[in-house]
């Protein structure tokens, strides 16, 4: 049902309908917000990335084979954004501020107790590097097989595996030394 | 016996190992407490990844998308430049209008081209006014050596400015239309 209608909505943007691509946004940008946020580490960030995401994704909208998922195609595209973005301005400051946008709505102190450790996470991810980051969320996130990371981010097999590796090894000890709270 | 290496857990946890080599490791993992205690470990940081909220999107992207996908409007400044432009040329256009008319009403005789012949003749002669202006060191302000009304040159004054005018509006507008 979904797919047939993000199907529809692909061919009527590819007509050159801009309404259908802005509704095939509502529906995929929570998502690929999320791609973002974790790549990205910022709110802000996540969200102009997001939006580069779908601009790219719509200039290669003809290229995209409308028989296949658009929603896995769409975060693969917001996490090669990402990386780009990552790569092309190397983060100077990637652990003086991890407090920086910790989630502004207020909550009760069980959602707050959540939240803390969502924080953990986020900034035991935002100590990775570039190319650490978007394998993992390739294969953690996103659920793609060796093979496919390597595909998606053109690089050999061998480098999937050791950035994987490496990666969370690095995890592994910023997440110890940052305990849960559970 | 030896232990597993980290590598082998990761791709035991990646389910990217070949059914026989998982089987291996599952028998070593019964046998040895070191390695299980290793591959918690590591499944720690695969639960505590999986673990993480999805974050909720706090405002809707679909409308600042749009905008840079369809072409914007005019910036006012080029809007004005394009509006004078029009003005101008449509106030060319009928200045022009009655130096127009009395062209078509004069009975002017077609422009004859001149033929091959007279453009040699009329260069030899030039010449030869050069020559003997040469040689008598008489400096004069050269002449072209036909007619040309004052009316034909404010009639093309006033088609190139038109021209200038009109495909220099169009050109911009055009240009501003596919950088946006
Ligand atoms: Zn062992």
């Amino acid at each position: 049902m979904e797919a047939s209608s993000d199907r529809d909505l692909i061919l009527r943007a590819r007509r050159g309908d801009p309404e259908a691509f802005g509704e095939l946004v509502r529906l995929h940008q929570a998502g690929v917000f999320n791609v973002c946020y974790r790549m990205m580490g910022e709110r802000r960030e996540a969200e102009d990335m997001a939006q580069e995401a779908f601009i790219r994704a719509y200039e290669r909208i003809n290229t995209f084979d409308v028989e296949r998922p658009f929603g896995p195609w769409m975060r693969r595209v917001a996490a090669n954004v990402c990386l780009n973005q990552l790569a092309m301005h190397k983060p100077e400051h990637a652990e003086l501020d991890e407090e920086r946008d910790a989630d502004p709505a207020p909550l009760p102190e069980s959602g707050r107790e959540v939240q803390e450790e969502a924080e953990r996470v986020r900034n035991a991810l935002r100590k990775l590097p570039p190319h650490y980051r978007a394998v993992v969320e390739l294969r953690h996130y996103q659920d793609l097989s060796y093979d496919e990371i390597a595909a998606e981010l053109k690089i050999p097999l061998s480098d999937v595996k050791s950035h994987l590796f490496r990666a969370r090894k690095i995890l592994a000890e910023s997440l110890s030394h940052e305990p849960s709270l559970r | 016996m030896n232990h597993l290496s980290d590598e082998i857990l990761n791709e035991y946890l990646d389910d990217a190992l070949p059914p026989d080599a998982r089987a291996e490791v599952e028998s070593h993992l019964r046998d040895c407490a070191d390695c299980e205690l290793r591959l918690d470990e590591l499944a720690d940081v695969f639960f505590e990844l999986s673990a993480l909220p999805e974050a909720d999107l706090m405002r809707d992207l679909s409308a600042d998308v749009a905008r840079t996908l369809t072409p914007q409007p005019l910036p006012r400044l080029l809007k004005w430049t394009a509006l004078l432009q029009v003005a101008a040329a449509l106030t060319a256009l009928i200045a022009s209008l009655p130096l127009l008319q009395t062209m078509f009403a004069m009975d002017v005789p077609a422009i004859t081209l001149p033929t091959l012949f007279d453009l040699t003749l009329r260069f030899e002669q030039t010449l030869a006014e050069m020559q003997t202006m040469f040689v008598q060191f008489q400096w004069q302000i050269p002449r072209l050596s036909f007619e040309v009304s004052s009316l034909y040159i404010t009639v093309a004054v006033f088609s190139v400015t038109l021209l200038w005018l009109v495909g220099n509006g169009l050109l911009l507008r055009k240009s501003n239309l596919i950088r946006s």
